[in-house]
């Protein structure tokens, strides 16, 4: 019965979506390690004109908007830093999809990114949800950075059950890989924000 | 041995062929480059009896990214701060011998040499001697130096000499026609502390102990010498240090010697004080900056206060190779990290084990802070030349202490005890000057007490006369109430059984007064059983009896006008409660009204 309504109501109901997009927003966060390029990656996604150059560590967190295929975001880049990680699960009930990013060139701290996203994922308001993960491999440019298919691996990525993710390798200084993924990102939240309308 | 895993540590590194060893003093943590990614320096200390160089490595992560060799056995390695100009590039200061040599940017940038210590008169004397002196008087001479003082009171040139043997001794003396005697004395340990402002970054002073007992504060900026002090009245050389506060300030220096001694040395001392002898000496010792305690691990864990007083001890189940405070500021606690010999590593919060796990091999060397950008990392050097590294979870909690089967703690005598009060203390001497007379009051008072009992028992022992019954049989309590103003009264009788268990049946109650007094309405009733816990309540009517003119009886007095109660039993002859209820009079008003 779905299914012909979809059909007949097709193009209608894209378009009540689209307009419904508009005026709701989608909320994304920003999350990772201090020092992974967070901020980075949103400013890149910034106009050109409000770029900045200088990047200094974030805290608490910033909002930043920006469109893609013309959803617009609005992008919670937090803070990586330490004290302020218990931020994020603040944000989670009402996100509609999750950037994680990942400084490749931190061997030492990939355990850390482990424990971090294995916490996000086990949080209640995520556990249960098909929310998108994107994750950033970020500085792929450093000599010694791992490839994202070692930090698939070396994070247990393919244990992630009821959520589709995906791993990108990114330089976030020439916006390499970057739209890639956010590509990704937009297309998972919109096939979700569909399934979700048809369900209701 | 089972293996024990702590879940509040992630395993960052394990690199078992890092060919690392160390020891705790040559380990420092620093943001060399000053961009926020802090790098791991070590001294490394070849343990081995085969001669090798010792090297200064700096480590990022488990790569090195830079080695040097040291000219010669580094004894400990210091990370400081030297002025306020930005960037602040810390300078790396290790003491090999009596030189300390300062790196910048691990570049070479100064070497300081302790100064000379006192040559002996006799010692210059007799090197004037020999250089004059032919070869067959250099015996006789060598001997006197030898007979008249002691090899460490020598100077280097001297102790070479006697450990030549005879044929080598000439050229030697030769060489050293024109001899310049220097006493040096080797650093032992040193260790940092703020030079004004108490803060990370901020410029240190380096303090210095050498192997002659002496501790000098310099300042790196000029290296120029601040202060200078003996450790101790006595002989006692450091081994180890700890120290915190700032020079302009406030600072304390605690030593642990060789001997077995801990002192202390503040401020503007010339001389540091003994607080502490210990049995053995102490392995590894730490001055920590939250609560200002001492905790020196020897054979067991111990804590002292800065006076010297021990606050807590601990046995320890193993023999003990090194330890390192840890310091949680964001959970508000302080824990002291211990490495046992057989490899396992505990985390104690004051006495309480919080956490432990178990690692392959002696720990060395451990360090816990900053590590590249993490804030919480504890760094471990094996035995083996392993390196370690954890990195605290940032969800880790260690509130709740781990459940031990065998308990190593020795019970602690101090007892709670409230301080002395004014009042108390004069109390006190009131009762020490009078011991005597107090007594006496206190036996005779206390001897009337027991007289007034007795008396009363008696009493009711005589009369019956009791609201209880003394029946173990059949405990009852009897409440008596009169209400009204007469000249009728409403006499209300509440009886209750107080045994556990039992039910009391066959009871009665008999009222009886003077007929000519009283008129009662019911003067006998049967009581349904009791049980116990519920009061029963019986309501009797009590009239005076008044003379034809509405007055009270003749002979009636306050005395006289009583209703006794009697609580009796079948077939017992003696009433179990004899209890006597004195009525009120009657308000005189309402007697025309009647």
């Amino acid at each position: 019965m779905y299914k012909v309504r979809k059909m007949v109501f097709g193009k209608m109901f894209m378009k009540i979506l689209s307009k419904d997009k508009r005026s709701k927003q989608i909320s994304i966060l920003i999350v990772g390690l201090n020092n992974s390029g967070k901020s980075t990656i949103v400013n890149y996604f910034k106009n050109k004109d409000d770029r900045k150059f200088i990047s200094v560590p974030t805290i608490g967190f910033n909002v930043e908007h920006f469109e893609n295929q013309g959803v617009s975001f609005t992008a919670f880049d937090f803070s990586g830093q330490g004290r302020y990680r218990n931020l994020w699960e603040h944000h989670f009930k009402s996100c509609h999809g999750i950037v994680f990013v990942i400084d490749s060139s931190d061997r030492m701290r990939l355990v850390v990114v482990k424990d971090e996203l294995e916490l996000l994922l086990q949080h209640p308001d995520i556990k249960r949800r098909r929310v998108p993960i994107l994750l950033f491999a970020n500085k792929m440019d450093c000599i010694d950075a791992l490839s994202s298919v070692k930090i698939a691996a070396g994070l247990n990525l393919e244990k992630i059950e009821n959520k589709p993710w995906q791993i990108c390798s990114s330089n976030a200084l020439t916006g390499e890989g970057l739209y890639n993924g956010v590509q990704w990102l937009t297309t998972q939240i919109r096939e979700c924000h569909q399934e979700k309308e048809v369900h209701e | 041995m089972e293996e024990k895993k702590s879940s509040h540590w992630l395993d960052a590194l394990s690199d078992g062929t890092a060919g690392l060893t160390t020891i705790s003093s040559c380990l420092t943590v620093c943001d060399l480059r000053c961009d926020s990614y802090y790098k791991l320096i070590a001294a490394e200390v070849p343990l081995s009896l085969e001669p090798k160089p010792a090297r200064l490595r700096v480590y990022k992560g488990n790569q090195v990214v830079n080695d040097q060799a040291l000219p010669g056995f580094p004894s400990s390695v210091q990370s400081l701060y030297i002025d306020e100009i930005e960037p602040k590039m810390p300078i790396i200061a290790v003491s090999v011998g009596p030189s300390i040599l300062f790196y910048r940017n691990m570049k070479p940038y100064f070497k300081y040499t302790m100064p000379s210590l006192m040559i002996e008169p006799l010692e210059e004397e007799i090197w004037k001697k020999l250089s004059v002196e032919r070869q067959a008087n250099y015996e006789k001479l060598i001997n006197d130096l030898k007979s008249t003082m002691n090899i460490s009171q020598m100077s280097t040139l001297s102790q070479k000499l006697i450990s030549l043997c005879e044929s080598e001794r000439e050229d030697f003396i030769r060489e050293n026609s024109e001899p310049k005697l220097e006493r040096l004395s080797g650093i032992v340990c040193m260790t940092t502390i703020f030079k004004n402002i108490e803060e990370e970054k901020e410029p240190n002073c380096l303090i210095i102990a050498t192997e002659a007992s002496d501790i000098f504060i310099m300042d790196p900026q000029n290296f120029s010498i601040l202060h200078e002090a003996r450790v101790c009245s006595f002989k006692a050389t450091p081994d180890l240090i700890s120290a915190s506060g700032s020079y302009q300030n406030d600072f304390k220096i605690i030593i642990s010697s060789r001997e077995g001694s801990i002192c202390i040395l503040r401020k503007g001392w010339l001389e540091g004080r003994e607080i502490v002898k210990l049995e053995k000496p102490a392995t590894s010792m730490s001055l920590l900056q939250i609560d200002q305690t001492i905790v020196v691990l020897s054979n067991s864990l111990m804590c002292y206060s800065k006076k010297g007083k021990m606050l807590w001890s601990l046995n320890m189940p193993e023999a003990v190779t090194c330890l390192t405070p840890v310091s949680l500021p964001h959970l508000g606690v302080s824990l002291v990290c211990i490495a046992l010999s057989n490899g396992l590593v505990q985390f104690y919060s004051h006495k309480k084990l919080v956490d432990e796990f178990q690692i392959n091999g002696s720990v060395l060397a451990m360090y816990f802070g900053k590590l590249g950008l993490e804030e919480q990392v504890l760094v471990l050097v094996t035995r083996n030349g392993s390196l370690l590294i954890k990195i605290l979870k940032r969800t880790a909690d260690f509130s709740k202490p781990i459940e031990t089967e065998d308990k190593h703690e020795e019970e602690s005598t101090s007892l709670s005890i409230p301080k002395k009060s004014k009042i108390f203390l004069e109390q006190m001497e009131r009762e020490r000057e009078n011991a005597a007379a107090i007594h006496n009051i206190f036996q005779s008072e206390l001897w009337r007490m027991r007289l007034e009992a007795a008396k009363v028992t008696v009493d009711i022992l005589r009369t019956g006369d009791s609201t209880f019954s003394g029946d173990l049989q059949t405990p009852l309590k009897l409440l008596a109430q009169v209400d009204g103003l007469g000249p009728d009264f409403l006499l209300t009788l509440t009886l209750e059984n107080i045994s556990a268990t039992k039910i009391i049946t066959n009871l009665a109650i008999i009222l009886h007064a003077n007929p000519n007094h009283y008129k009662i309405e019911k003067m006998y009733a049967e009581l349904t059983p009791l049980v116990p816990g519920i009061p029963l309540v019986a309501d009797f009517t009590v009239r005076i009896q008044l003379t034809s003119e509405n007055t009270l009886p003749a002979d009636m007095t306050l005395e006289n006008s009583i209703v006794r109660v009697l609580i009796v039993k079948e077939k017992l002859a003696k009433p179990l409660i004899a209890s006597t209820v004195v009525m009120p009079q009657p308000e005189l008003q309402m007697l025309g009204t009647v």
